[in-house]
């Protein structure tokens, strides 16, 4: 999977934790989720989990905290697939 | 010793009560040993999924509260350990049909009083806690004497009307507080509100929260 291709996918992801539906259509690896996207930081966690579910991947304490903008999201979601190859 | 504020609010008619409830979900932020903490005797009657998110509302202020001096930082929930809580009973818990409360202390509530680790650091919290709202406040010292906090119930959700609604409440205090009408707030480009008295910087960090039907805000007051 490219990094454009899981973008496309984390869009689905963030999507029912934003309103601000015009910012996630123009996402790209720097767009911060809280002060860009406006999602509450109480839904970070469900991100992270509605992620580890999407790609059947578990996203530990250390690498949950690198997805604080959609390129660290990129980066979480793109080594923990890749070590299930 | 750093000045700064730190407080967060979790409107509990937002939260997911099932999927807090599942150790995938909360041991994403909370240690096995904070879990624990739930078992004591003044928590047990607690919900466990109020317990997640009281825990989860001290780690944000204490971030809140460090972060204003370190901007970079990331916010780790997990490094930031709640080492021990214990219950203030008083008299009064503030109603949960009262759309707004205000006040200077704690002194007289009921609240959950905890001690946190940050590094070397340690940190203690207030926190409030209904079947509407939990909504915490940091400080550095054990002092809460000089800590102005204000909770207040909102009808319109989105992030704008809930950022726009918190300054305007917060700004409302200050007002009355430092007899000035001149004040703004900016955010900085970590994120964290600055207070302007006209062109001035003023001297008084401030912490906003928001969250759901629920905006809050803390400052000391260093006068």
């Amino acid at each position: 999977m490219t990094r454009q291709e899981i973008l496309i996918e984390l869009r689905k992801v963030l999507s029912p934790y934003t309103l601000d539906k015009e910012t996630l259509a123009n996402i790209d690896e720097g767009t911060n989720l809280i002060t860009d996207l406006k999602i509450n930081s109480a839904n970070l966690v469900d991100i992270i989990i509605d992620a580890e579910t999407k790609y059947n991947i578990e996203i530990d304490y250390d690498a949950a905290d690198k997805m604080v903008n959609v390129g660290g999201c990129i980066d979480v979601i793109e080594e923990k697939t890749n070590q299930q190859i | 010793m750093i000045i700064s504020a730190g407080n967060d609010i979790v409107d509990l008619g937002t939260i997911n009560a099932t999927r807090t409830k599942e150790p995938r979900f909360y041991t994403k932020f909370i240690t096995g040993t904070e879990t624990a903490l739930h078992n004591q005797p003044h928590l047990a009657d607690m919900p466990f999924e109020y317990f997640v998110w009281m825990l989860w509302s001290v780690k944000e202020s204490v971030y809140k509260f460090i972060q204003r001096h370190h901007p970079g930082l990331v916010f780790s929930p997990s490094k930031i350990t709640i080492e021990q809580i214990e219950l203030q009973r008083e008299a009064s818990i503030p109603a949960i049909t009262q759309a707004q409360i205000e006040a200077k202390g704690f002194a007289g509530l009921t609240t959950y009083n905890a001690i946190i680790a940050f590094g070397t650091d340690n940190f203690y919290s207030r926190s409030i806690v209904n079947s509407n709202y939990i909504a915490s406040t940091v400080n550095n010292s054990k002092d809460f004497e000089n800590i102005y906090w204000g909770i207040k119930h909102i009808d319109q959700t989105e992030p704008e009307n809930q950022s726009r609604a918190v300054r305007q409440f917060l700004l409302k205090k200050l007002a009355s507080v430092f007899d000035t009408d001149d004040l703004h707030i900016i955010k900085n480009s970590s994120g964290c509100p600055v207070l302007f008295n006209g062109d001035n910087r003023a001297d008084i960090p401030v912490s906003l929260a928001h969250h759901g039907h629920y905006v809050a805000y803390a400052f000391p007051n260093l006068q």
